[in-house]
Order: C-alpha cells, then sequence, then structure tokens
C-alpha cells in the first residue's frame, strides 16, 4: 500500500511538473506567433497566469470544482480546508473531496496536477486576444477563469456534477479546459474586435507575419512534451496496473498527434501550394487537444483517426475565423475550442471497451450507438453557453469601465513600449518597416481607424495641400530675427498654439529669404492670419505675396518713410 | 539632379509614401534608423533599474529626383512627416553628380526613371 502510494504520487507530481511547463510552451509559441513588439507583453502574461491561478485557484477554485456541494457547484473545500483522509480512496475515503475519491494519492498532490490544468486553460486566452489587450485586463480575466468559470465546468463533467452523472466523459479535459479557454478567449475576441490592419476594407486578410518561427518551434516542443504529462497524468495511479493504462495513453496522445501534424502539413501544402511550417505546429496541437477527453476510451487506430480530422479541421477552421473576421493570432480558437469540441465529440464516437481505460461503453463506431454521442454534445453546448456567457458578461463590464483594448497608437507602436515600458529586442527595435509598408497599402483603412486628431488631418488636408498652387509670402517691417525668434517658440508647442497659429502652421512647408511657402488653404485668409500672428511681434509689420512685385516695393517704400 | 534624404516618423512613412506616390515620385530607398535630436530620452524600466533610452527609431528615406521634382518632393514629405512634436525629422538636399539605372545602363535624368 505504502509503495502504490509512493510511486503514484511521484506519478501525479511528474506529470504535473510537465503540464506547468506547458506554460513555457504556450509562451514561446504565442510569442513567436507575434511581433517582436509585444513579445514581453505576451510573455508576461504567460508568465504571470500561473502566479494568478496558483492563488486564485487554491482559494475558490479548486474547492468550487472538487468540493462537496450540488450537482452544479462545489460548496466546500475553500482554501483546501476541511475534512480529507487522502490517500485513502473510495469507500474508505472519508472527506468533502469525494469526487476525487478515486485516486490513491495525497490531496496535494491531486490539487497540484489540476491546478496546473486551470492554468492551462487561462493560458489559452492569452493567445486569442494577444497583441492588443490591456495588461491589467487579462489579470482580471485570469482570476475569473481560474477561480469561477473554469471550476464551475469542470465540477459539472469531473467534481461530480450533473454532466458526470448523465455519463459525459472528458478523460483530461478537452471540454473542461480546451474548450473553456477556447470561449472565453472567442468572446474576448469579439468583444475587443481584430488587430488593426487585420482586414482591409475590402475583407482582404492581411497576413501579419509571428516574429520568430524558432520560438515557434520549440513552444510546439514544449507543449507536445507537456501533453505526456497532462493526457496520462489524469490517470493518478501508474502502479496498480503496472503502467498499462498510462502507457496506453501515452503511445494514443503521441499517434493523434503525429497524425494531425502531418495531414495539417499536407492539407496547408495542397492548399497554398507550400508545406506551411505554422500549420504543421498548430496541426500537432489540434490533434493532441482532439485526443485530450478520449486518450483513455479509446484504440490506437481511432487515436489515428481522431488526429488525421483534427489536422483537416484545424486548417479549415482557422480560415473560417479569418473568414468570419474573427481575428485570432496564433490559431488558438481552431486548436482548442474547435478541436476541443471536436475531441470531447470523440468519446461518443470512438470509446471503444477494448481500451485499458474503458468506461464500459461503446462509441457510435463501435456498435454503441448514439447515447453517448448524445450526452456528449449536450455537454459540450452546456459548457458552451454558460462559459461564453459568462465570460461575455465580464469581457462587457471591463470594456465598459477600464475599458479592454490598447490605444490605436499604443497597438501601432506595440504593446511592449506602451504598457510595458521594456522591451524584447531593444537593439533591433520593435519598428518593422516591412509591416509598415504593408499597412501603408490599407490606403485610408489604418486612417479611419486611428483616432489621432493629427494623422487624420494628415490624411484629409496634405492632399488638398500638395494639389494646391504654391505661394508665398514676405514679411517686411519687422526685423527677420525677432520673427524668426517667435516662429521658432511658436514651433515647439504648435500642436498646443493658438489656432490662428495652428491654421498657418498647417499650410506653410519651408521657410524662404524673410518669406514663408505656402501650400493648401485660402492664400489670402493665410496672409491676414500672418500679418495678425506678425503684428502681435511688432506693429509695423506686414505681410504681402511675393510675386507681387509692385506691391513689395511699395512695401519698402512706405518702410523706408 | 537632386538627392533628398528624409529623417521622418516611422509611423508617418505610409502617408508620406502615398503623397509622394501621388505626386509623381514613385522610387525611393527605405532605411530603418536611429538617432537622436530635441527629443528627450523615454523612460524605460529593466528588472527594477530605470534607464533612458535616447536614440529614437526614425525611418531614413533616399530619394533621387530631377530639378523640376524637388520642391514638390521637399513640400509633400514636409507637410506629410509634420506632427508639430519636436522630432519631425529633417530633410536633406545632396547635388546628385549622376544617376545610372542599372538594367538599362540609362544615365542621368533618363536613369532617374518615374
Amino acid at each position: 500500500m505504502q509503495a502504490q502510494v509512493s510511486i503514484d504520487t511521484i506519478w501525479v507530481l511528474v506529470a504535473a511538473f510537465l503540464v506547468f511547463f506547458m506554460n513555457a510552451g504556450f509562451g514561446c509559441l504565442e510569442s513567436g506567433f507575434c511581433r517582436a513588439k509585444n513579445a514581453v507583453s505576451i510573455l508576461a502574461k504567460n508568465f504571470i497566469v500561473f502566479g494568478i491561478a496558483s492563488i486564485a485557484y487554491w482559494a475558490f477554485g479548486f474547492g468550487l470544482m472538487f468540493g462537496h456541494g450540488n450537482p452544479l457547484i462545489g460548496t466546500s473545500g475553500w482554501f483546501l480546508l476541511g475534512a480529507d483522509n487522502s490517500p485513502m480512496t473510495g469507500d474508505a475515503y472519508q472527506g468533502i473531496f469525494q469526487s476525487l475519491n478515486w485516486a490513491g494519492v495525497p490531496l496535494m498532490a491531486k490539487f497540484f496536477f489540476h491546478l496546473a490544468c486551470a492554468a492551462t486553460a487561462a493560458s489559452i486566452v492569452s493567445g486569442c486576444v494577444a497583441e492588443r489587450v490591456h495588461y491589467v485586463t487579462f489579470i482580471v480575466m485570469s482570476v475569473f477563469i481560474t477561480a469561477l468559470c473554469y471550476p464551475v465546468t469542470g465540477h459539472w463533467i469531473w467534481g461530480g456534477g450533473w454532466l458526470e452523472q448523465i455519463g459525459m466523459r472528458d478523460f483530461a479535459g478537452s471540454a473542461v479546459v480546451h474548450t473553456v479557454g477556447g470561449w472565453v478567449g472567442l468572446a474576448g475576441i469579439l468583444a475587443m474586435g481584430p488587430r488593426i490592419g487585420r482586414y482591409a476594407k475590402n475583407g482582404r486578410v492581411m497576413p501579419i507575419p509571428g516574429h520568430s518561427m524558432a520560438l515557434v518551434f520549440l513552444g510546439g516542443m514544449i507543449l507536445w512534451l507537456g501533453w505526456f504529462g497532462f493526457n496520462p497524468g489524469r490517470t493518478m495511479s501508474i502502479f496498480a496496473d503496472n503502467g498499462i493504462t498510462a502507457s496506453h495513453i501515452i503511445v494514443v496522445t503521441n499517434l493523434a498527434c503525429a497524425a494531425a501534424l502531418v495531414v495539417a502539413t499536407g492539407v496547408s501544402w495542397i492548399l497554398t501550394g507550400k508545406p506551411d511550417f505554422s500549420m504543421t505546429v498548430n496541426g500537432a496541437l489540434a490533434g493532441l487537444v482532439a485526443v485530450t477527453a478520449s486518450c483513455a476510451f479509446i484504440t490506437p487506430t481511432s487515436a489515428l483517426i481522431i488526429g488525421a480530422l483534427a489536422g483537416v479541421i484545424v486548417v479549415f477552421s482557422v480560415r473560417g475565423f479569418d473568414w468570419m473576421q474573427i481575428d485570432d493570432p496564433v490559431g488558438a480558437l481552431s486548436i482548442h475550442l474547435v478541436c476541443g469540441i471536436w475531441g470531447t465529440l470523440c468519446v461518443g464516437l470512438f470509446a471503444s471497451t477494448d481500451a485499458p481505460g474503458a468506461i464500459g461503453q461503446n462509441g457510435l463506431f463501435n456498435g454503441g450507438g448514439f447515447s453517448l454521442l448524445g450526452v456528449q454534445a449536450l455537454g459540450v453546448i452546456a459548457v458552451g453557453v454558460f462559459t461564453f456567457l459568462a465570460s461575455s458578461i465580464l469581457w462587457m463590464g471591463l470594456k465598459a469601465s477600464v475599458g479592454i483594448r490598447v490605444s490605436p497608437k499604443a497597438e501601432m507602436d506595440g504593446l511592449d513600449l506602451h504598457e510595458m515600458g521594456l522591451e524584447s529586442y531593444p537593439h533591433e527595435r520593435a519598428i518593422n518597416v516591412v509591416s509598415l509598408l504593408e499597412a501603408s497599402q490599407l490606403g485610408s483603412y489604418e486612417a479611419e481607424i486611428l483616432s489621432d486628431k493629427m494623422v487624420r488631418r494628415v490624411r484629409e488636408e496634405v492632399y488638398q495641400q500638395i494639389n494646391a498652387k504654391p505661394y508665398s509670402l514676405h514679411i517686411s517691417g519687422i526685423e527677420w530675427d525677432e520673427f524668426l525668434n517667435n516662429w521658432r517658440t511658436m514651433c515647439r508647442s504648435a500642436s498646443r498654439s493658438s489656432s490662428l497659429f495652428q491654421d498657418v502652421y498647417e499650410r506653410f512647408t519651408t521657410l524662404g529669404d524673410k518669406a514663408i511657402h505656402f501650400r493648401g488653404g485660402d492664400p489670402e485668409d493665410t496672409r491676414q492670419k500672418l500679418e495678425r500672428f506678425a503684428k502681435d511681434i511688432d506693429v509695423r509689420a506686414q505681410v504681402l505675396f511675393e510675386q507681387d512685385e509692385e506691391s513689395v516695393n511699395q512695401a519698402k517704400r512706405v518702410n523706408q518713410e | 539632379m537632386k538627392k533628398v534624404i528624409a529623417i521622418i516618423r516611422p509611423e508617418r512613412l505610409s502617408i508620406v509614401r502615398e503623397v509622394l506616390k501621388s505626386k509623381g515620385v514613385f522610387l525611393m530607398t527605405v532605411t530603418k534608423v536611429r538617432g537622436t535630436g530635441h527629443e528627450g530620452s523615454r523612460p524605460e524600466v529593466f528588472r527594477g533599474q530605470e534607464f533612458s533610452e535616447d536614440m529614437h527609431p526614425r525611418i531614413r528615406l533616399d530619394i533621387a529626383v530631377n530639378d523640376d521634382f524637388v520642391d514638390v518632393t521637399v513640400d509633400a514629405i514636409a507637410q506629410a512627416a509634420r506632427t508639430g512634436e519636436v522630432g519631425d525629422g529633417k530633410i536633406f538636399i545632396e547635388p546628385l553628380i549622376d544617376c545610372i539605372q542599372i538594367r538599362t545602363g540609362e544615365r542621368g535624368s533618363a536613369g532617374i526613371g518615374s
């Protein structure tokens, strides 16, 4: 007994470490898929999320999810307090975490593993709202997810809630973890809209390439490794059956991943003519998410099919979201939401009584009929409706109060400079000429979004000005140097100066010899305004059109007199 | 022939380019540059330590133009790149001794093309 508990505990802890490390995977993957100017923002989100989850899930989440309660929520076990005699199992277990009485490991091991899973759900949201979300908004959302949203639906499926009672099965969390993260992310994307420049006015999708495929590679590999803890870790035991179930799950998980990444590569190769590496990585993750719910209940052959179909689904899903102008910078919706739903339904399709972790029920394709599939579908809908509605309310509430999206200027300059005050690559300044050139092809779209007054002025008036005939105004009756000193002072704070000066300032191009060259505006109006400005300096000042030599000479004569 | 070199704010590149294009100035070389001017330094923080960054990112445009295009090029850049804040940049004009289009071998004004 003692050896069994020790070995199982080691197993659960090692698996939890792997799941914990998935945060590194998400951080690398997401920052690699996004632009260098937002890298610190994304990395910071993926780092702080585990800190938030550790506190929020310990204080409220775990009790809400697994504590003794009713079919809707757990109502005990806050701060991990309450009766518990783990690692006793079954009828010998006495305590408030009845829903985990099948696991023969200490309470703290159960908690740590599930904490790592909860943080994963919150990490998914980070990818969806990347490159435009306020840091503080994401922090609030992380608290909401790990303390409230994720534990409620988790209780329904894993904590003895109503969905578990009617027979819904989700072994390692396609629905519990991945679709929850996906739904919150979708609600967030809908609330805040696409990144500037993502969709041109004519509906064309403008690619915004990530800044480091090396990071994407590393992130993808880390996540793949992490899944070897995420899926088999939920067995919470390795001793009793000599590790048969856990090993089975690892092979099945790997097979689905392999099939998905190969198929996703192939499909995008056919569609685009190139073996899109970013889609290979997305495909691998899609396969891993899809097999998560059913990994203990299916045969390896089924895993291959599930993964292969996930590889097809993810490619078309990415295109579909872009077609709907739902801007998902890293493909998180296609992977976690769409393939999470697919994976949850796969339990009802592919479950087999031959598998080592069998649930005693066959899926549709193994002659089990539609009943299990129906329950799984109900579970998908229930989780979706609750999570989407609850998180939408919070997103909208935050939008109306503190705001969820950074200013257009901050988005153009990068969140790192504006939100974080720190850049990821200070020597390789985050201004990307290539993307600026792309943005310049967007025409008026960019300017329409930018509410910056000066930019709007530039677009509307510069064209008008530059197409107007140039004219020059000559200044006399005043010392040119004196005028110049005043002019310089005014230019220093041009945008804050009087409207009189601003009108002059906006029309001028360059200074000449005791003259100012202009384009645009009504010349006579400009002349009067400039004269008023000059008369403020010296009442004797006179401003005349330079072309008009006679009047210039006349002015000179007047001055001499 | 003149060479117009303009140092402008990165975010003004798109509008400057658009306006130049509308005036028939299509050909230019764009470079990422950094420099310092009258602007103050921007505070940044790294591991609790504040430091300031006073080399600001700018875009450099190199445009070879025929003499009759100089004024319109300068005016377009000046008006489109001006925000009124310190750090709007500079425009330099240099005489251009010759210009050769590599592909066709044309020299002088013809080499500048349009």
